[in-house]
């Protein structure tokens, strides 16, 4: 069963919220709701592993866990006769629920943001003065999340009940919150918050257009500022409130009020990194300044591993390892570093266990959460004891964030995030078949495979949760879009020119468009017969993302259709660039 | 007490046995050595112990321990290692350009100690390069000095007690001449040379005020008064240090008539430009910058790549020199640092250099602009023992090196090269064939911000990709 083909399967996957649960839709808070999930091997992370264990959950919590546990009697049976229980999954840094922050909204600028074709937006974006964004600690994500019914149906298809998320945009990226990924409005949903102030070093900024700090060095240069600045603020209050009487009141900064948790060490820093001297630059700046700090990201901390661990750092590994680009004609163009980085990325959490690095998994950039686990088991296979990548998604995250008593492991009084699966977690072929968030039951239905055209499916009616249940069906249009694509865009403001470097598997459609501003991965792809439909998200030179969608068919190597961006639509062609 | 003397002897022999581990010797024997500094000893013989230059002279002059490894060099020429005092290899950025004073930001901060260049330099025998910020904007960053120890971590490269430089930039570049601002933006100030020398003027004047600012913070604590710390700006703090002379000016330039405002600028500040870098007027004002005590570094014969680098010829550095203003050979090229001794080279054609002052301009003379002349840029006793062993006369286009060594460590060896590359290939074919018999999974990236590209230095001045008037002089 090859792995490639499973993915296209995940992007079909259906998830309804179990039918008893849609029966009771619109009553109050289920205060005294209980379940009891009998039968199933339990895994508790902490503990031993119990066979036929009995979980009681009630109001949200785990009430009780063991081998022979009285059922109550109003609580409604979960059989797992057959399957393990989890505890429910961590991603250890995300942008889940993180609402698109309005592109219009840009501080000091005069008069009312222009309206009409998308290029104008952008380029309007580009002439604005300086703005702060990406540049304000006192962002906080909590503001930001927007959750509705079903913003994590992926999340949770694929086990996860818990993460970190954040904005992803700019130097200072916002400070963090731990959710639980429910179904409630935004704030209901907050474990933790601040749980981390998240710091990029990238240098998204660009020269000459986002004002600054435009480079990686500005980028240092502009967080050191900020913490002298800082520490400056923190002096001059204290001085003040120490003796108010004959000083000049020191002015209330909302930024450097911010950092005074940070500096203080009462909130870890989260410092995006992922070459070996991205990290080195990290962990150096979190020292200079004595911060609390977590890595996240350290794809290459296999090359740094015993140094991170003589700094006593703490990890958020990615589990998005670099790709080979999509479209590559010649295997040899690429240098044997990238090669080798490649394949050494999976190696890296072996080579954190091995060093005593304490870390925990984070999906990273993957688009598709149930990849998590599919990597997570090329890590395994590349040297990390199974146990250790189960705590690295469940108790480990727990204990970084502080979360120890409350999440991490199937343990009485802790919250009722579970995930029951058809057998071992890494296993290809196992299923998620429910998951509980905050006690509540979320059933996940097998994945309808996609409809071949002109044919019946193949593998129809096998379905799954996650990948490794069927090979995707042989479409038609196999192949029709991969490839490298030049696009011209009728907008009002003349022609303009991007390419597309599409991948296909199946249905699905994976890569990116290049547009002058940047490239704009897509998020979300697929082709029904010559019917393509994209959605993407640009992230402009000032550190705004924006979403956007290509809808067009394809004819041999021409494509054309309609595309939006912020509710407006422009005319595009293109054509196909020939393999040489 | 005890402790103390048990302290003290354990200092002792763990000193010892450190000393004793690095105390190895080897002999480079019987090469012609051209030492930039004493003339050139045919049949010489080159001592390094610890990594420093333990003896140079004659072949019989110069003895070794039994255990020294010996180098035969008959036949081969040895000099220093180069040293290029304007470069922007191995730097994951090269300008900050945003703001028209950036001096708060430190190239010593994303040094890229990966980058494949390091190797192809070392290939071609340079050791030492000063790695500046890049020229978009009047007071760049803060540069740092590495020496290409390719391997090694970062820290282990930068050369520990060099001195802080920091760039400064004149002319077309900081004045956005010929880079127009992206569509809608406006533009940066300053748009002309008046704004330039504005923009110096001004950061001197803050400069000053905030070392004031801090002086009289001193005193005042000095009179056991307990005030608030004045607010630590990192760019006034740079400022300031380059008026306590604590960072060395090294300043993009072409114009003379701009070279000479910036001198008399700085004089009115009490200080001096350290270092002219690129200079290509430099010979119209030679006296002026021999009285005013500045070296310069240019390109040899590199011009007509923009207005303001027309007025150029190849004999500048013959006649800066004449004027005794201590001259460089600077590469600010990731090719030309690759056969940075035949620029050198060239200095001889142009105006009669000797083989002595040509070598002297990539090796003594950027060593002493970089305040490094004690320890680098000759083949003297008591100096790191960074050199090349070259097949031929360095001056040949036909030679080339075949070893570099830096602190007497060997990080090019062209026979171990030949013998890696299959090993290599073999790898690379490996790999390619282990990814395509296991597909990776697809796996589309989302939300990582795209990086507008940065425009690298040759591409704001033009040096190499430049516009129509762009003629590079051979």
């Amino acid at each position: 069963m090859k792995r490639t083909s499973l993915l296209a399967f995940t992007c079909a996957m259906a998830l309804t919220v179990a039918a008893l649960i849609a029966a009771r839709t619109g009553s109050a808070q289920s205060q005294g709701e209980a379940y009891a999930i009998r039968g199933g091997t339990v895994v508790t992370v902490t503990g031993a592993v119990i066979q036929k264990g009995t979980i009681v959950v009630r109001n949200g919590l785990i009430q009780a866990v063991g081998a022979d546990v009285p059922i109550p009697g109003d609580a409604r049976i979960v059989d797992a006769t057959g399957m393990t229980v989890y505890p429910g999954l961590i991603d250890s840094h995300t942008a889940y629920g993180v609402r698109q922050e309005a592109p219009a909204g840009g501080g000091g600028r005069g008069g009312g943001a222009p309206t009409g074709d998308p290029i104008q937006m952008i380029m309007a974006q580009m002439a604005a003065p300086q703005t702060s964004a990406g540049l304000r600690p006192e962002v906080t994500v909590v503001d930001q999340l927007q959750v509705a019914e079903t913003t994590f149906d992926q999340q949770r298809a694929a086990g996860f009940t818990t993460a970190l998320t954040a904005p992803r945009t700019g130097v200072f990226q916002g400070q963090s919150a731990v959710i639980n990924l429910g179904t409630d409005a935004g704030e209901k949903l907050v474990l933790k918050a601040p749980a981390t102030l998240n710091i990029s070093l990238g240098s998204g900024r660009g020269f000459g257009g986002g004002g600054y700090p435009g480079s990686a060095m500005g980028v240092l240069a502009f967080l050191r500022q900020s913490f002298l600045d800082a520490q400056h603020y923190r002096e001059q209050w204290n001085r003040y409130n120490q003796n108010p009487r004959g000083l000049q009141r020191p002015q209330v900064n909302k930024s450097l009020a911010a950092l005074q948790p940070v500096i203080n060490g009462q909130v870890p820093v989260i410092i995006n990194a992922s070459s070996q001297r991205e990290i080195e630059r990290a962990v150096n700046l979190a020292e200079e300044f004595k911060l609390k700090y977590l890595v996240s990201g350290a794809t290459q901390s296999y090359m740094n591993a015993d140094w991170l661990k003589s700094k006593g750092a703490t990890v958020l590994l990615s589990l998005s390892f670099p790709q080979k680009p999509a479209g590559l004609d010649d295997p040899e163009s690429e240098s044997l570093r990238t090669l080798r980085e490649r394949a050494d990325a999976p190696k890296a959490a072996a080579a954190l266990q091995k060093a005593g690095v304490r870390f925990a998994f984070t999906s990273g950039t993957l688009a598709r959460p149930a990849d998590f686990l599919v990597n997570a088991a090329r890590a395994i296979e590349a040297g990390l004891p199974k146990d250790e990548a189960l705590k690295a998604m469940t108790i480990y995250p727990a204990q970084i964030f502080g979360l120890s008593e409350q999440l991490g492991s199937i343990e009485k009084g802790k919250i009722a995030n579970l995930v029951i699966a058809s057998g071992d977690l890494f296993a290809r072929d196992t299923k998620i078949k429910h998951v509980f968030v905050d006690g509540k039951p979320f059933e996940i239905k097998a994945a309808e495979a996609p409809q071949r055209p002109g044919g019946p499916m193949a593998g129809g009616g096998r379905g799954g949760g996650r990948p490794g249940g069927t090979t995707p069906p042989e479409s038609a249009g196999a192949g029709l879009a991969a490839g490298s694509w030049t696009l011209t865009v009728a907008s009002p403001r003349g022609e303009m020119k991007m390419t597309a470097n599409l991948q296909q598997n199946g249905e699905a459609i994976t890569g990116e468009l290049n547009l002058q501003f940047g490239a704009a991965p897509i998020t979300k792809g697929s082709i029904k017969g010559n019917e393509i439909e994209l959605e993407y998200t640009l992230t402009t030179p000032n550190g705004q993302t924006m979403n956007g969608t290509l809808k067009g068919k394809i004819d041999g190597a021409s494509i054309s259709g309609q595309m939006g961006m912020m509710g407006r639509n422009s005319d595009f062609t293109g054509s196909k660039t020939p393999k040489e | 007490m005890k402790r103390t003397i048990l302290f003290f002897l354990l200092t002792l022999a763990f000193g010892a046995t450190a000393l004793a581990q690095s105390n190895e010797e080897i002999l480079i024997r019987n090469a012609t050595i051209m030492t930039a500094s004493r003339g050139t000893i045919e049949g010489g013989s080159i001592l390094i112990r610890n990594g420093k230059i333990a003896a140079v002279g004659k072949v019989a002059d110069v003895k070794a321990g039994a255990n020294a490894k010996i180098i035969d060099a008959t036949g081969m020429y040895v000099t220093p290692g180069f040293v290029d005092s304007h470069s922007h290899t191995a730097l994951d950025g090269t300008n900050e350009g945003t703001l028209s004073n950036t001096s708060m930001v430190r190239m010593g901060d994303v040094v890229n100690p990966i980058d494949i260049n390091i190797y192809r330099q070392l290939a071609g025998g340079m050791t030492t390069i000063h790695q500046l910020h890049g020229s978009a904007n009047a007071i760049g960053g803060q540069n740092s000095i590495i020496k290409l120890k390719w391997g090694k971590p970062v820290d282990q490269m930068k050369v520990a007690d060099a001195p802080r430089t920091v760039k400064f930039a004149l002319g077309e570049n900081p004045k956005r001449s010929n880079s127009p601002a992206l569509p809608g933006a406006t533009r940066r100030f300053p748009a002309t040379r008046m704004g330039v020398e504005e923009v110096i003027r001004e950061s001197f004047t803050q400069g000053r005020e905030y070392l004031q600012q801090w002086d009289a913070y001193e005193l005042a604590k000095k009179r056991g008064e307990n005030p608030l710390p004045p607010r630590r700006d990192l760019k006034l703090e740079a400022m300031a240090d380059i008026l306590r002379g604590k960072i060395d000016i090294h300043s993009h330039c072409y114009r003379a008539d701009e070279i000479v405002m910036l001198m008399r600028l700085c004089e009115e500040f009490g200080i001096r430009v350290h270092t002219l870098q690129h200079t290509l007027e430099g010979f119209k004002v030679a006296p002026e910058i021999a009285k005013h005590g500045a070296s310069a570094s240019i390109l040899p014969d590199w011009w007509g790549y923009k207005w303001e680098a027309f007025d150029a010829i190849p004999f500048n550095a013959a006649i800066m020199t004449r004027r005794g203003i201590v001259v460089s050979i600077h590469s600010d090229s990731n090719e030309h640092a690759r056969r940075f001794y035949q620029e050198a080279a060239k200095m001889m054609k142009y105006g009669d250099l000797t083989e002595e002052e040509a070598l002297k301009l990539v090796t003594l003379n950027p060593a002493i602009q970089m305040r490094l002349e004690k320890r680098i840029g000759s083949i003297d006793v008591g100096k790191d023992a960074d050199l090349v062993l070259f097949n031929g006369h360095p001056f040949s286009v036909y030679s080339r090196p075949e070893m570099t060594m830096i602190e007497g460590e060997v990080y090019f060896d062209r026979k171990q090269d030949l013998e890696n590359r299959a090993k290599l290939t073999a790898e690379k074919k490996a790999l390619i064939e282990k990814e395509r018999r296991t597909p990776g999974v697809a796996q589309p990236t989302v939300q990582q911000q795209p990086v507008i590209p940065t425009l690298s230095e040759e591409e704001i001045d033009g040096h190499q990709h430049g516009g129509p008037g762009r003629k590079k002089q051979r």
